[in-house]
């Protein structure tokens, strides 16, 4: 079976790139690459691309507004043909914001109404089951996440036009303030997804959080990727279906 | 020290040294050095490296003593950071560094940049970045409310942005501070062992000429053969890269090596200020610049900026350098030549490479989007020459410098007359406004003083030393929640929430994670594991890091020898505790004044006592730095050596965590002498119930901790132990009642606990570790059979339960424990 490709953004002051190209790698029967410029692109096997992630950081220092420059990179117009082609698309934190700013999901993220920088573990709420590749896990029990956020600017401010996007995570405690307890949206299609909180961070069991893990059995399963054997996903999935049975 | 027949030229001069930090000793030594008059930016660099900040005048015959060899020490003081190996092939490399002055007078950006430099220091040795912690002191009142809010937002706002998760550290609160807060940054990062860099300017290979003055003086304007000799075609060129250099930071190591008075908000421009994402950047570019082997030698402009660094990489190679200071980028107009020397202007380094490097090192540099040039050449001078618009303005022999720099030995007091001096410190008193004002006190002050209706409680109860803890516990309980209020023993959630602590994504213990143990832990990134996670997905085999951090000072102020000594060893006790063993060490002595005798004879002891640690337990202190004048006026700071410590937990699947689970059986092993090694007199209690504390502190028993560590490997080995935290601040008491704060449980005191004097339960000192077991009889008789073969003495002290669970009247006492625990802080951040 030909493996299929994932490529991680990375603009200048990404920082947590290293970390999501693991949670991919580490699960999943993909071939992950990191992609910083159109000749990046170029090495990628053409039409091979399904899954791109934005990851979180501080691109261009959140210069003029978080995510505000990196949305206007030439790469941004790569990331617009793939997705309008289905490919799955996922903004965490940062990629979230960057995902705003460039239009590819309506509305904007704010200053946290508590006017400070939050890094805690939060729980959200898996609203639209079957919207999306990245939230269509099959599985009962991952209806409720504990990931952690870690923003300054995670207030989410709804877009003026109601139809634009789905309402994918919701957060259980409005920390930051969002419209609507809103932690996470997709486009229509469901193929784009942006979510302040970071599921990489939490598909560890040393790490003690493993729920991160949900967005990637639901990435396999809805694009036909292998879980790579003995990894965390490999666990947790026998982990769940043994509780399910 | 005023000459009556000293000309106005003379006094002149001498005021304008004094203005860069010389005193009139020194200038008339450099004087002597160098046989003639100096000029404005000679004096100027002069000052900077004889600061007591880049040269540690005071201190260095003192530090001098310090243990820093063992087998898997790679690199030992003297470098940006020192380095251990933690596993075959991979070295850590970690350092301490202070940055007190800058962060009370500006804190966002004095703390923000404090991190900052901690972080280049580490990261141009070679080694990523991979944990930040911070060790924070601050007083009571308006303003250090203040500060002890933008301080947090400048730490967490630089680390976040550059990527490096904040994972630990120690904050506490204590009047001494009030005038003088402390702000510590501690970085560890990762470098392969074979790959490390240190800031020199020649190869190791590279013959060293003998030396040929370049027989120049300030005001010469440069001919062009002058120019070839100090510029030769052959050697290797500076270059410079990173952000462009402005004013600010302009005499920042000479303000940050003096003490405060009346005028020091004056000071505020002398603040530099950070940009995380230019770090950022400049940690991608060098990383990579050090990785494809780029350059001969490298290291970052921290204090006393281009000067310090050009200077002190030359004096390591034994050669000369020429800076043409017009080649320096600026971000603004008409520096004066003084002003490019000590720019402290952040996120700058200086790199010396082979001419036939430097094309790929400047395109390397516009990858990144990180300014660079060429700004000199390495010579054979021996000197560090300045040339601005053609004209020389600096040619100051490197070793006048550095080798000559002025050493202090400063008198110390008796130490039998300091002990006398210090056998009772008292606790300056409170206005009375602010003493029983539980309700608004907290809004806009730090308040550091107990009810007055909880004192007069605990001062009877504490009174008598035959009162044990179940015959007490219950008037003690109503009380519990005034203790948790106190800012040193309240929760720092408040504080860490702005912290990233997660990015990277290997912590396996810290602030605002899931798990938590005694020390901070992080997992050794897959990128330097020899098993990654392609053979290994789960990653069983990779071993984790333990760091911990932070000093004892109400101990070490009455008794500097034998208080660092119990300080060093709690650390190292949260290493053993963690699952891991120490390793090596760091410092940041944070003190007073070295003109006072008090003040040396606590640096001289201090050093003596985390030295006897270093040695007793091979712990070697593989890097620091040293901070005097922490004082306003004649009161110094209390004495704070701060240490960071790092140690190695085998396997990260073995991190042991801190809090016991619910129910289960809960232990205190400790010596058998425990009452021996600890004190009631100078405990958090006794200074916060009859607001002081008195000596002497016992002397540190090495045997019964090499026993008590031996003892927790035992456990561990055997898969027996399920929690391990160790006894610290608060003592037996105030440790258990922090455990349940966080854990949200009420503890139920066994039989055996009732029976343990109160006073014995508060004492803190070398208290030992409190653990749980992997529940069952037969484990509990393993314990007290393996205590008593280690001759330590194993505990039953209770359980924690639901509060629901407790007695209807109690219940109410500990829920307002714990929301006086997590709430306390949380109105400073609003």
């Amino acid at each position: 079976m030909t493996r299929k490709t994932a490529a991680i953004l990375q603009f200048p002051g990404t920082n947590c790139d290293q970390d999501t190209v693991r949670w991919l790698a580490r699960n999943l029967e993909l071939n992950v690459s990191l992609v910083r410029s159109h000749e990046d692109v170029e090495q990628l096997p053409p039409g091979d691309t399904t899954v791109i992630v934005l990851p979180g950081g501080f691109s261009f220092g959140d210069y003029l507004r978080a995510g505000a420059l990196a949305a206007r990179s030439p790469l941004m117009d790569w990331v617009r043909l793939e997705a309008a082609r289905g490919v799955a698309v996922l903004g965490i934190c940062n990629g979230f914001q960057i995902l705003c700013e460039s239009g590819l999901l309506p509305g904007a993220l704010a200053h946290n109404v508590i006017r400070q920088h939050v890094h805690e573990f939060v729980t959200i709420h898996v609203e639209a089951e079957v919207a999306s590749p990245w939230s269509s896990s099959t599985l009962e029990s991952g209806r409720l996440l504990n990931l952690p956020i870690s923003c300054g600017m995670g207030n989410f401010i709804i877009p003026r036009k109601q139809d634009g996007y789905k309402i994918l995570f919701r957060y259980t405690q409005n920390l930051l303030g969002s419209a609507e307890s809103i932690a996470g949206i997709s486009n229509p299609d469901g193929n784009i997804v942006g979510m302040m909180p970071h599921p990489e961070r939490a598909s560890d069991p040393l790490l003690g959080a493993t729920d991160g893990l949900y967005m990637l059995d639901s990435l396999a399963r809805r694009l036909g990727i292998e879980v790579r054997a003995g990894s965390p996903l490999d666990l947790w999935r026998k982990l769940h279906s043994e509780k399910a049975s | 020290m005023t000459d009556l027949n000293e000309t106005v030229e003379e006094k002149k001069w001498r005021e304008l040294a004094q203005g860069f930090g010389l005193s009139a000793d020194e200038f008339a030594n450099l004087k002597k050095c160098l046989n003639r008059s100096p000029s404005l930016e000679e004096v100027a660099v002069a000052g900077a490296l004889w600061s007591e900040h880049c040269s540690y005048k005071s201190s260095r015959v003192h530090l001098a003593r310090f243990h820093t060899e063992e087998p898997w020490v790679l690199q030992g003081p003297g470098e940006n950071a020192g380095i251990i190996e933690i596993a075959p092939g991979v070295g850590l490399a970690f350092k301490m560094e202070s940055h007190n002055h800058p962060s009370y007078i500006e804190p966002y950006q004095g703390a923000a940049t404090g991190v900052g430099g901690i972080l280049r220091d580490v990261f141009c040795m070679g080694a990523r970045p991979i944990a930040n912690l911070n060790c924070l002191r601050y007083g009571d009142g308006q303003y250090n409310a203040h500060l002890l809010k933008h301080t947090v937002r400048g730490i967490g706002d630089y680390g976040n942005s550059v990527g490096v998760p904040t994972v630990g550290g120690q904050t506490r609160f204590h009047h001494g501070y009030s005038k003088n807060i402390l702000v510590n940054a501690f970085t560890a990062g990762l470098i392969k062992s074979d790959a490390i860099f240190r800031g020199k300017l020649q190869n190791d290979s590279t013959p060293v000429l003998a030396q040929k003055p370049s027989q120049l003086i300030p005001g010469a304007v440069l001919s062009d053969s002058k120019r070839q000799e100090l510029f030769p075609s052959d050697a290797n060129l500076i270059l410079y890269f990173g952000s462009a250099t402005g004013r600010d930071g302009v005499h920042g190591a000479t303000m940050s090596s003096d003490t405060f008075n009346d005028s020091s908000a004056t000071l505020k421009p002398t603040v530099q200020v950070g940009d995380p994402f230019a770090e950022k950047k400049l940690l991608e570019v060098t990383l990579e610049l050090l990785e494809k082997k780029l350059c001969v030698g490298l290291q970052d402009m921290g204090a006393a900026g281009l000067t310090s660094s050009g200077v002190e990489m030359a004096g390591r190679s034994g050669c000369g350098v020429a800076l043409d200071l017009n080649l320096i980028p600026v971000r603004t107009a008409r520096l004066k030549p003084f002003e490019y020397l000590l720019s402290e202007s952040q996120e700058r380094m200086l790199c010396a490479v082979t001419p036939a490097q430097a094309p790929a090192v400047l395109a390397l540099c516009k990858k990144h989007q990180v300014a660079a040039a060429v700004i000199g050449s390495v010579n054979n001078t021996g000197e560090f020459i300045c040339i601005h618009n053609d004209t020389v303005v600096c040619t100051l022999p490197v070793d006048v410098l550095t080798d000559n720099a002025p050493k202090y030995r400063w008198p110390l007091q008796e130490r039998s007359d300091y002990l006398k001096d210090h056998l009772k410190i008292e606790r300056p008193h409170d206005k009375p406004s602010s003493v029983d004002s539980e309700q608004t006190a907290h809004k806009t002050s730090l308040n550091l003083t107990l009810p007055h209706s909880t004192r007069t409680t605990l001062a009877q109860i504490l009174e008598s030393n035959r009162a044990t803890l179940g015959e007490t516990w219950k008037q003690i309980l109503p009380h519990v929640s005034s203790w948790m209020a106190l800012p040193s023993q309240s929760s720092k959630d408040p504080l860490t929430r702005h912290y990233c602590s997660t990015v990277q994504g290997n912590t396996i213990a810290g602030c605002q994670t899931p798990r938590t143990s005694a020390a901070a832990v992080v997992r050794l990134d897959d990128a330097f594991c020899e098993i990654g996670i392609t053979q290994d997905p789960l990653a069983q085999s990779v071993p984790a890091i333990a760091l911990v951090a932070g000093c004892q000072e109400r101990w070490i102020e009455i008794d500097p020898l034998n208080g660092a000594a119990q300080s060093t060893l709690l650390l190292a006790r949260r290493i053993a505790a963690s699952g891991g063993k120490p390793l090596a060490m760091t410092d940041c002595l944070n003190f007073g004044s070295p003109r006072q005798p008090a003040v040396m004879r606590q640096l001289s002891d201090a050093i003596d006592g985390i030295n006897s640690v270093a040695k007793a337990m091979h712990i070697p202190i593989v890097s620091g730095n040293v901070s005097l004048n922490n004082q306003t006026g004649q009161t110094p700071i209390p004495p704070t050596p701060m240490v960071g410590m790092a140690g190695v937990i085998e396997k990260a699947v073995e991190t042991i965590t801190d809090i016991p689970s619910l129910g289960s059986e809960v232990w205190w092993l400790a010596a058998k002498n425990v009452s021996n090694l600890t004190r009631f007199e100078y405990s958090e209690w006794a200074w916060n119930v009859f607001h002081m504390n008195a000596g002497p502190v016992p002397e540190v028993d090495f045997i019964h901790e090499q026993s008590l560590w031996s003892a927790l490997a035992d456990l561990r080995q055997n898969n027996l132990l399920s929690s391990c935290t160790t006894v610290g601040v608060g003592g037996l008491l105030g440790s258990i009642l922090t455990l349940c704060a966080r854990a949200k449980q009420a503890f139920v005191w066994s039989d055996e606990a009732a029976k343990i004097n109160l006073h014995l339960a508060c004492a803190e000192g070398q208290a030992g570790v409190i653990v749980s077991l992997q529940s069952s009889s037969l484990n509990n008789a393993y314990l007290l059979n393996l205590a008593e073969s280690k001759g330590l003495e194993a505990i039953p002290l209770g359980k924690f339960a639901q509060v629901q669970s407790q007695p209807v009247d109690e219940q109410g006492h500990w829920d307002k424990a714990r929301v006086a625990f997590s709430d306390t802080l949380k109105p400073f951040f609003e």
